[in-house]
This record gives C-alpha cells, sequence and structure tokens, in this order.
C-alpha cells in the first residue's frame, strides 16, 4: 500500500517557483489500478515520479508498506526502485545497444538476481508479452507497439509489487495502444498494483479508479468498473 | 562487480565508438607528447650530435645521458630552461587531459538519457559513479598505453628533420616520470568529475530528454 500525505513539489517558474503538487493526499491500496489524468502542468508527471521514487517531495510525507520512505538515502531509494516498481516510460525507453532480452535483463542484474536464473525468467516474460522470438534482436528492429510491449516485460523482471507507466499508450493507434492496455488489465487482474498516467480516453477504455489532477490538485477521484 | 559488469554490458555494444575514444586518446597522449618533449629537449639543450634512429625512438630511452638532468639542476641558465621544460609538460599534460575529458564530456551528454533509465531502474548514484569510473579508466588507460604507437612514428617522422638532428630527443627518466604523473593526476580528476557529473543527473530530466 502507497499512502501520501500533504505532498509538494515546486518547480522554477520564471523570476521564483511555483507549486507543482500543491498538498495533495493519495492512499493506493494493493490491487489498485489508478488512472492518472490532467492537463499539461497539472502535476500529473510530477505525481508518478514520486510515486515511483524517481524524485523526492519537497515536503509531506510517503509511506511505503506502512514503512516511512520520504527520508530514506539515495541507495536505499534505488534498491526499493528496483525490487518494488516496475517502470513502463513513456515510448519504452529501451536501450538500443543491448538485445531486447539483455534489456529484461537489465533490472535484474541491478537487483543481483542470480545470474543462472535471468534468460529463463527473461525468456518467460517475453513469451508472456508475446516476444519470445525477437529476445536476441535489438530494439531498434521491432516495431514500437513491440517495444513497449518489451518494455513491459522488463518492468515485470523482478515480479514488482507496483507498476509505474507513463503514458504507455502515447503514439499508438487506438488498436495498439487496445493491446497493451488489454495486457496491462491483466497483469492488474493478477494482483499487481498499477499506476499509469493515461490520456482521458485512455483511462474510459481501462475502467480503473481515475484521479484528475488540476494545479497540482486532486480535482476529483472517479472509482472504475474493472477493465473492460 | 556490478558497476564492472554494468559498465561491461555498456561498452560492449560501443566498440566502435569506445576505439574511436581510445584512439583519439593515443592520438592526443602521443601528439603532445612529442611536441612537449621537442619543447622542452630545444631549450634544454645544447646542439649535440645526432643520435641513433634506435636511441631516439623510445620515450624512456635508457640511452639517455646521466648529466642531462643534472645539467639543468647545476648551472643557473640551465635551471631556467628546464623550469620552461616541466611547464611545457605539465601543459601538454593537461592539454592531454583537457581533450579526453571533453570527448568524455560529450559521451555522457549522450548518454545521459540512457543512465537516466539505468537510475531508474534501480541503479544507485554510487553504482553509476562506479560504472563510468571503470569505464572512462578503461579508455584512459588503453589511450595511454597506445599513445607510443602514435608517439614513435612521429618521432622518427621528426627525427628525419635537419632541426631534430642538431637538437636529438634525451628526455631524462625523472621529467617523463613527471609528465606521466602530472597526466594521471589530471586524467583521474578528469574521470572522477565525469563520473561525479553522470551519478548526479536528475532521472526525470534525464529520461525526458531522452
Amino acid at each position: 500500500m502507497i499512502v501520501l500525505k500533504n505532498i509538494a513539489k515546486f518547480r522554477s517558474a520564471g523570476n521564483g517557483r511555483e507549486a507543482g503538487l500543491d498538498g495533495l493526499d493519495l492512499t493506493l491500496g494493493r490491487g489498485d489500478f489508478a488512472v492518472l489524468t490532467g492537463p499539461p502542468g497539472s502535476g500529473v508527471a510530477a505525481l508518478l515520479d514520486i510515486i515511483g521514487l524517481l524524485e523526492r517531495p519537497d515536503s509531506g510525507s510517503y509511506e511505503l508498506e506502512g514503512r516511512e520512505i520520504s527520508g530514506l538515502r539515495d541507495a536505499e531509494l534505488a534498491r526499493i526502485r528496483s525490487r518494488y516498481f516496475g517502470f513502463i516510460f513513456k515510448s519504452g525507453m529501451l536501450l538500443p545497444e543491448l538485445s531486447v532480452e539483455d534489456n529484461v535483463m537489465l533490472p535484474m542484474s541491478l537487483a543481483n538476481m542470480p545470474r543462472h536464473l535471468r534468460p529463463r525468467r527473461a525468456r518467460e516474460l517475453l513469451a508472456r508479452v508475446g516476444l519470445e522470438n525477437r529476445g536476441s534482436d535489438r530494439p531498434l528492429s521491432l516495431t514500437e507497439t513491440e517495444r513497449r510491449h518489451a518494455a513491459i516485460a522488463r518492468a515485470l523482471a523482478n515480479d514488482p509489487g507496483c507498476l509505474v507507466a507513463d503514458e504507455p499508450t502515447a503514439g499508438l493507434s487506438a488498436e495498439d495502444g487496445g493491446s497493451i492496455l488489454r495486457l496491462l488489465g491483466d497483469i492488474n487482474r493478477e494482483g499487481l498494483t498499477i499506476v499509469a498516467a493515461l490520456r482521458d480516453g485512455d483511462s474510459a477504455a481501462v475502467g480503473g479508479t481515475t484521479i484528475r489532477l488540476e494545479n497540482g490538485r486532486i480535482e476529483s477521484i472517479v472509482a472504475g468498473s474493472g477493465i473492460r | 562487480m556490478r558497476a564492472l559488469g554494468l559498465a561491461f554490458n555498456f561498452a560492449r555494444f560501443r566498440v566502435i565508438e569506445a576505439l574511436a575514444v581510445v584512439l583519439c586518446m593515443a592520438v592526443w597522449a602521443g601528439t603532445f607528447s612529442v611536441a612537449s618533449s621537442i619543447v622542452y629537449d630545444g631549450r634544454r639543450s645544447p646542439p649535440q650530435t645526432a643520435s641513433t634512429a634506435a636511441e631516439r625512438s623510445s620515450p624512456a630511452s635508457p640511452h639517455a645521458s646521466p648529466n642531462d638532468g643534472a645539467d639543468g639542476a647545476v648551472s643557473g641558465r640551465g635551471r631556467t630552461s628546464l623550469r620552461t621544460g616541466e611547464a611545457a609538460l605539465v601543459a601538454a599534460a593537461a592539454i592531454s587531459a583537457a581533450a579526453f575529458f571533453a570527448l568524455m564530456s560529450g559521451r555522457m551528454r549522450r548518454l545521459s538519457g540512457d543512465y537516466g533509465v539505468v537510475r531508474a531502474l534501480g541503479a544507485s548514484a554510487l553504482t553509476i559513479f562506479r560504472m563510468i569510473l571503470v569505464e572512462c579508466s578503461i579508455f584512459a588507460l588503453s589511450g595511454l598505453l597506445l599513445s607510443p604507437c602514435v608517439a614513435i612514428p612521429i618521432l622518427h617522422a621528426i627525427e628525419t628533420t635537419p632541426v631534430a638532428r642538431s637538437r636529438p630527443f634525451h628526455p631524462a627518466g625523472l621529467e617523463l616520470a613527471a609528465f606521466a604523473a602530472v597526466a594521471g593526476v589530471l586524467m583521474v580528476l578528469a574521470v572522477a568529475l565525469q563520473a561525479w557529473q553522470a551519478s548526479r543527473i536528475d532521472i526525470p530530466e534525464a529520461l525526458a530528454d531522452r
């Protein structure tokens, strides 16, 4: 469970700074599918970064599984990132020099998973996202949709407790985006918590809890009806 | 160990790029060691008879005159020249380090997005620091080891000129050691600065830039 209390994050604006997130409270239960939406500058990206421990809040409290983590050192935050979170970045962000399988194994090596277990785990995950025959290929030889699938496989590498997805369908056609959302829905049904920044249309398709942000504050929370 | 594995993982598919950095490093180090030796030798040594090509080709030549180092220390004129020569060596070392720093800076800028991804996936700042330290150190050492391959042919070419015949190259071990020490220290500082900068990247910013 993730509990954020009174989270504030400031950003530079002109000569001074303004609140990107302004005293925000949010609780994410285990197995939730939380969809963050909002216009540009509403704080969606900042909130996603803070939830995924990519950035520290300027003030407020962050509890992860009952443990306050906002004051932890960088090395400890990195360790939690590697074991508890799986990341699906905008446009996949696979490392182009590594093969698809090596990309999937990268988080495993960062989490110190025994070396002999990594290839098998990577192949299983690639099979799960429909890329069982593309492990030895380079990311640039994959289609954009396949790269997103590979990114999902990489995000699942260390069996995380929570997936953080930053616009995983951005730039894809409705059909390809739908395949990504269905895959995320399947993963969520297995009990994995997912926090995703999505466009308004996509949030309706997912059917998760839609959290709408405006000016760094939560404007509305609409409980979903499950994945359609 | 993990940093070494990551550095290897990063470097192995960038063989051409890595070779380019190493070669540039070798060219810089070789060229500047030659240039500084000529400046140093020209200012220090009175005209002498030409020595053999074999004697002159080795920067750490055991045939260097045992009085070479003492000359500068004894006479007032020699002392001034020695300082000038040392300054030239230090300048050459500094320029070599600066060139290396510029090369690696460009590389870091291009790879900052990748480092951002690796940081996000769970690498700590210290892991990234070590990884870059290993990577840069391998490049720097490879470049320095390869630099004689660049320096010796240039020296051979220079030795055939009339000017070089009148001012033969007799470096003393002490000066070469000083050059190596200064170059080494500057190189370590350049590498450490690169690694520190890469480890301090802002993850969301690096991801956004990518």
